[in-house]
């Protein structure tokens, strides 16, 4: 493990400055109480065994004094070194990047984000879309299980206890474990997209590459400062290495493109490589809130009754509400019918946008009273596309 | 040190820990933005609408695909009936599954690297092969 991942294991990805002028902006935007006020005006510190590392300070601090733990450096040297370079973008980084280069806000620009992380020397491009579908049937084959066992199916004795929260969220994580443990039984136990490929490219990723793992060096672009927290992370070792060697988020790729000379909007519409870069849109909506239960939604009613969607769009999860909940219908298909004897089943969920409204839900939870099968938390407000990596444009304030 | 660190200023306090960069990051996305790097204070309403537009660029992605449901996805079924479930797809089931693509929490996490450490990863590979292929084998 490099000594990044050590010294963020130790004291935590985000940092305030000694210019720091005691505003309390970020104060106001941390969900968990973690940054110490001596006074208004006076100098803040943050408290990392109460920080989930998600940076939402950073991007509130009108005078941007508060920093994240850079792995720029590590990256570079892999990729002068010759390394096989593998890298993997977050959903979340092709609806942003361009507004560091000045384009409108919300523009997608994935051909060429592509074609910059191949100009900037990557060896491998693959997409962290196609392992946000994997996690939809990984966890949502979990998440089945735990109502097959609840409705007294015989084969499910094993699975987990309901509600199952999403797991693939580190700030969300970090959250439960530092301040509710006593529900990390209902976390999924499905790793989050980025580990899940990270584990692939050293193991699938390069048996078919014909490469040698020890020579693989695999970077994630995050738009997440709690994903450099997550990677460090000492058990994510499953492939026989460190699955993630680096996280950089997407303001430090526009700043790599731009150190690079790239001039971004004249990329070309690049193309990601194939085995583990092919996604589905509902992988691309895991962006934003409500996007992972939307897109679990759509795979639990295929597998659930035998049949798709008809309309792929589930409104009663979109919007961005703190908590929202919804109650959605699925059809049982036969085998289901005969076992249960029901006709149907009512998949009741619920959605955290700011990982602070998790609160009352866990409250449910502790009291029994909790009827949920399914909650998604994001610990930031909109989820990702507003995470603690993106680009800030403080001129349009 | 680059140009840009140089206009902003304040390198002793950069460099607390040498790979901390995030605010140089800030003030340099701002000058991409805007060309001339102005700065203000920021203000919750703007932040909302950055929300709403940065979702919608998702949504009509997700709109525009021909696939648009993860168990369609071709390449995860490959990796299921070549990888994780031989001969299958049988998410959340095999050995090699849950090696690779789940994990554990809290005080769990201690036990759960013991355990990597002492499989190997080849080993859940053989496991894996083994309980799938020798079941197809079985069925024949
Ligand atoms: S927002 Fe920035 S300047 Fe204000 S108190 Fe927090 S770190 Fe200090
Ligand atoms: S990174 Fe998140 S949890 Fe940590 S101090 Fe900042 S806002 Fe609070
Ligand atoms: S909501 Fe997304 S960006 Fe924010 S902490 Fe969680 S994973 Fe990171």
């Amino acid at each position: 493990m490099s000594s990044i991942c050590e010294d963020i294991l130790a004291n935590g990805v985000i940092t305030i400055t000694g210019e720091c002028k005691g505003c309390d902006a970020c104060v106001k935007q941390c969900p968990t109480g973690a940054i110490t006020v001596n006074g208004l005006g006076t100098k803040h510190a943050i408290d990392p065994e109460k920080c989930v590392n998600c940076g939402r300070c950073l991007v509130a601090c009108p005078f941007g004094r508060i920093q994240d733990v850079s792995m720029v450096e590590d990256v570079k040297a892999a990729i002068a070194a010759g390394k096989t370079v593998v890298v993997q973008p977050a959903p979340a980084v092709r609806v942003a990047l361009a507004e560091a280069f000045g384009a409108e806000v919300g523009t997608n620009a994935e051909g060429k984000m592509f074609s910059a992380l191949r100009e900037l020397g990557f060896t491998v491009v693959y997409d962290t879309l196609f392992s946000a579908d994997l996690t939809i049937m990984e966890e949502g084959y979990e998440l089945l299980g735990r109502i097959f066992k609840s409705l007294g199916l015989p084969g499910y004795e094993n699975a987990g206890v309901l509600p199952q929260f999403t797991s693939c969220c580190p700030g969300w994580v970090r959250y439960a474990e530092l301040f509710h443990p006593e529900i990390l039984p209902n976390l999924s136990t499905a790793k989050s997209p980025m580990m899940m490929l990270g584990a692939l490219i050293k193991t699938y990723g390069a048996k078919n590459l014909g490469v040698n793992p020890a020579d693989v060096y695999s970077v994630a672009i995050m738009p997440c400062t709690a994903k450099k927290f997550e990677a460090s992370r000492p058990e994510f070792i499953s492939s026989g290495y460190q699955d993630v060697d680096a996280v950089i988020t997407t303001r430090e790729l526009a700043e790599m493109i731009a150190e690079a000379g790239i001039d971004f909007a004249s990329l070309p519409e690049g193309e990601v490589d194939k085995l583990l870069g092919t996604g589905s849109g509902a992988g691309v909506i895991f962006g934003a809130t409500g996007g992972v239960m939307e897109a679990a939604l759509r795979t639990a009613y295929a597998v659930v009754s035998g049949e798709e969607l008809a309309v792929l769009e589930i409104d009663a999860v979109r919007g961005e509400g703190a908590l929202r909940e919804a109650t959605i219908t699925i059809p049982l298909n036969a085998d289901l019918k005969a076992a249960t004897g029901a006709e149907s089943v009512d998949v009741k969920v619920a959605i955290v946008s700011g990982v602070e409204n998790v609160e009352p839900v866990i409250e449910q939870i502790n009291a029994g009273t909790c009827d949920y099968h399914f909650i998604e938390v994001m610990n930031c407000p909109g989820g990702c596309i507003n995470g603690g990596g993106q680009p800030i444009e403080h001129s349009i304030f | 040190m680059s140009h840009i660190e140089r206009i902003i200023g304040d390198p002793a306090t950069i460099t607390r820990r040498e790979a901390i960069k995030g605010a140089v990051t800030v003030v340099i996305s701002a000058i991409l933005a805007s060309g001339i790097g102005t700065f203000a204070i920021s203000s919750i309403e703007k932040a909302k609408k950055y929300i709403t537009t940065r979702i919608g660029g998702l949504y009509s992605q997700d709109a525009g695909m021909t696939l648009r449901v993860s168990h369609a996805n071709p390449e995860v079924i490959t990796l299921y009936e070549t990888f994780l479930s031989p001969g299958a797809v049988a998410p959340a089931e095999s050995e090699l599954s849950h090696r690779l693509l789940h994990t554990v929490y809290g005080s769990d996490v201690e036990h759960h690297i013991a355990h990597l450490k002492e499989v190997s990863i080849e080993e859940a590979i053989e496991e894996t092969d083994a309980s799938y292929l020798g079941a197809a084998h079985a069925a024949e």
